[in-house]
């Protein structure tokens, strides 16, 4: 908790918002006892199943929780680990939209689960359904050096403006925000629906760059830019008047093509943005102004950590890295530097060698909220690479947590490196999935689980989708891994050069797609490919757009 | 039904799935009442049916679905060459087993021993 007595980096509820998520949870009650009564049909009743996050997919139900742009308390993630264990099979998920899911959820425990989460402040709200989805935002935010603003603030007021908007209920198809605090895109600001980047002008007043219509999937896009600087006061107005475009003239006839991404196709970037100027200057823009008070009153309910540290807190990290190699090798991969120079940020992978990105025990859950209530004032973060973080660790117990996250699979020195993969649940869970992308992932993380070989490799991002809805976010990788159903088989294509980052670009098919087996020599052949041709410290990108994929596709194919 | 199940060759069998309605489990429809006892966790119990007769059984376990017990009836093809009930696709040997990737959970957990969760 912070001096004030909220907790840090989460927004603190009140009596109203928790009197709300009591009665959304008791209206689930309802309704799941009127379907297991029969006066709601199925039809009737999946929809509003979907509205509180209850998926059913290959083995069970599957609940999805919100976590509000990636933050978490040690004692909601408590909560969270508690249902893990009283209602799962002992663990859960973490998803590339900083979301949490539980695979093995009864019906008949969901309202009691919800019940559960609301008692910490946690819901499934527009975790489903064609409505404004979680904001994501920066793992790093609040704390990072690079940050110009606190994203988390905005995020939280694009949450409560979304939440039960009733014009946003029901859109042609679902809607992704993400916001950055930090001209550094940690975000994938422009491959989501509307991307948001804070910025600040010369007299420090704070603005916006805006993006739409990106995305991933069948059909992946980068965001065009709307707005290269929206005051703050104009920020709910301008989002209005995006949605409203979106909702008046987006499709919803195909699925296909439903999302605001193949509008702005449609309309072509400079229609689009002209309909939406003039929407937003047709509008009584007064009703939407944000506020300077609100905005502080709403920054008011996040507790602020109270950074204090020894003098000497860089020197000692400093010592401790040059006395241990393992533990400068883990610092230099999974730590981010802090705005506060006696203070630094840690990645936690999810990404053991072998493991199964993204999921985390019970027991794990649990000891990680008390490590984050030791070293970084009880605040979680989970970022959109299905990693967690501390934001506020003091530089001198660094090498302390370090050795307590090794003890706990915690401590993979991984982040941002081959290991370091992302990867959705695939056929093992997925109803929609056309092959599995776990089992790949693994194998790929076992090939390349030494960690100099890691470090030699450098900054490569390997992402996998099970599908073309791209959960995996393949696209958005040097390499990116899809899977396919060829007559039952599963097969998976390979797409080289994309990234989510700063130099944002969408990856670019390689070939023919391969068997399982085929396709994780074809990423060793990739590397060494990569490694042989490489220039000084060029990164795969690097090598990628310099040479194009005729090298990578030769040294895939040409045995075959 | 989903279009990756619906390919049915002549002179194999199926068997029909579903959901339970109130546990989620996945479920297999073997001898016994469609309105009660029928629904199996094990497909090793279910009850195989020629490909010329699965319509018209997926048509009388249709009534389980309006009776509440299980959603989204289908049938899935079995593998001809298998000695045991085994599934044509990846998907639904997946469903019948548990995932590939946490052999200690679902019903393959269960015939060796573990996933104590599985049948509450």
């Amino acid at each position: 908790m912070s001096g004030h007595g909220l907790p840090v980096g989460t927004y603190g509820y009140d009596a109203t918002d928790r009197a709300f998520l009591a009665d959304r949870v008791d209206e689930f009650r309802d309704q799941v006892q009127r379907r297991l009564d029969g006066a709601l049909s199925e039809d009737e009743f999946k929809p509003l199943r979907l509205m509180n996050g209850l998926y059913l997919q290959l083995h069970a139900y599957m609940l999805r929780v919100a976590i509000p742009y990636g933050t978490l308390s040690a004692i909601q993630l408590r909560g969270l680990a508690a249902v893990a264990r009283r209602h799962d099979r002992g663990y859960a998920h973490f998803t590339t939209r900083q979301n949490i899911q539980f695979n093995w959820i009864r019906l008949e425990d969901a309202a009691d689960i919800l019940a559960e989460l609301a008692v910490v402040d946690m819901h499934a709200i527009q975790t489903s359904g064609n409505c404004i989805r979680n904001v994501t935002s920066d793992e790093f935010a609040g704390a990072a050096a690079d940050e110009l603003v606190d994203p988390r603030v905005y995020a939280e007021i694009l949450r409560q403006w979304s939440t039960l908007h009733p014009e946003f209920s029901f859109l042609p198809r679902k809607f992704k925000f993400a916001i950055s605090g930090s001209p550094q895109d940690r975000v994938a600001a422009r491959f989501h629906d509307i991307g948001i980047v804070a910025r600040r002008d010369d007299a420090g007043r704070i603005g916006f760059g805006v993006h739409a219509g990106g995305g991933l999937g069948r059909t992946p896009a980068i965001g065009i830019p709307m707005r290269e600087w929206l005051p703050e006061e104009e920020l709910l107005a301008y989002m209005e008047a995006i949605l409203r475009v979106y909702n008046a003239h987006g499709r919803r006839d195909n699925a296909y093509k439903s999302r605001i991404k193949i509008l702005v196709q449609a309309l072509g970037a400079e229609a689009f943005t002209r309909a939406v100027e003039d929407e937003f200057a047709a509008m009584p823009r007064h009703r939407f102004r944000l506020e300077p008070k609100t905005v502080a009153a709403i920054a008011a309910r996040f507790g602020t950590p109270a950074l204090e540290a020894p003098a000497d807190a860089a020197a000692v990290l400093a010592a401790d890295r040059a006395a241990d190699p393992a533990f400068d090798h883990w610092v230099s991969t999974n730590t981010h530097p802090h705005r506060d120079p006696g203070h630094i940020c840690v990645v936690l992978s999810l990404k053991p060698t072998g493991g199964i990105p993204g999921d985390a025990s019970a027991a794990q859950m649990d000891a990680v909220a008390d490590l984050a209530e030791r070293y970084s004032h009880a605040e979680i973060r989970v970022s959109h690479l299905q990693n967690l973080a501390f934001g506020h660790v003091r530089r001198d117990r660094l090498r302390s947590l370090w050795q307590e996250l090794a003890a706990l699979g915690l401590a993979s020195a991984n982040a941002g490196l081959i290991g370091d993969i992302v990867c959705c649940p695939g056929l093992d869970y997925c109803t929609l999935a056309n092959a599995r992308s776990i089992p790949i992932a693994q194998r790929i993380s076992d090939r390349f689980a030494d960690a100099e070989l890691q470090r030699r490799i450098g900054p490569l991002r390997i992402n996998i989708s099970g599908c073309i809805n791209a959960c995996g976010h393949h696209h958005a990788a040097g390499i990116g891994i899809l899977g396919v159903d060829k007559k039952g088989e599963e097969f998976f294509q390979l797409t080289l050069g994309g990234t989510a980052e700063s130099d944002v670009a969408i990856g670019q098919i390689l070939g023919p797609s391969l068997p399982e087996a085929e396709a994780v020599v074809a990423i060793e052949r990739l590397v060494e490919t990569y490694l042989s041709l490489r220039t000084g410290e060029e990164r795969f990108l690097d090598t990628y757009r310099r040479l194009g994929n005729r090298p990578f596709k030769e040294a895939v194919y040409a045995a075959a | 039904m989903d279009v990756r199940n619906s390919r049915r060759q002549d002179g194999r069998s199926s068997v029909i799935t579903a959901n339970s309605l109130r546990g989620g489990q996945v479920v297999w429809l073997g001898a016994g009442d469609p309105l009660g006892d029928g629904w199996r966790e094990r497909i090793e119990q279910a009850t195989p049916v020629p490909n010329d007769a699965i319509a018209k059984a997926l048509d009388r376990a249709a009534a389980a679905e309006a009776a509440r017990v299980v959603i989204g009836i289908y049938g899935v093809e079995l593998d001809p060459d298998s000695p045991t009930p085994m599934p044509v696709t990846e998907r639904e040997r997946i469903r019948a087993a548990g995932p590939s990737v946490r052999t200690d959970l679902g019903p393959q957990a269960c015939l060796a021993g573990g996933d104590q969760g599985a049948h509450r």
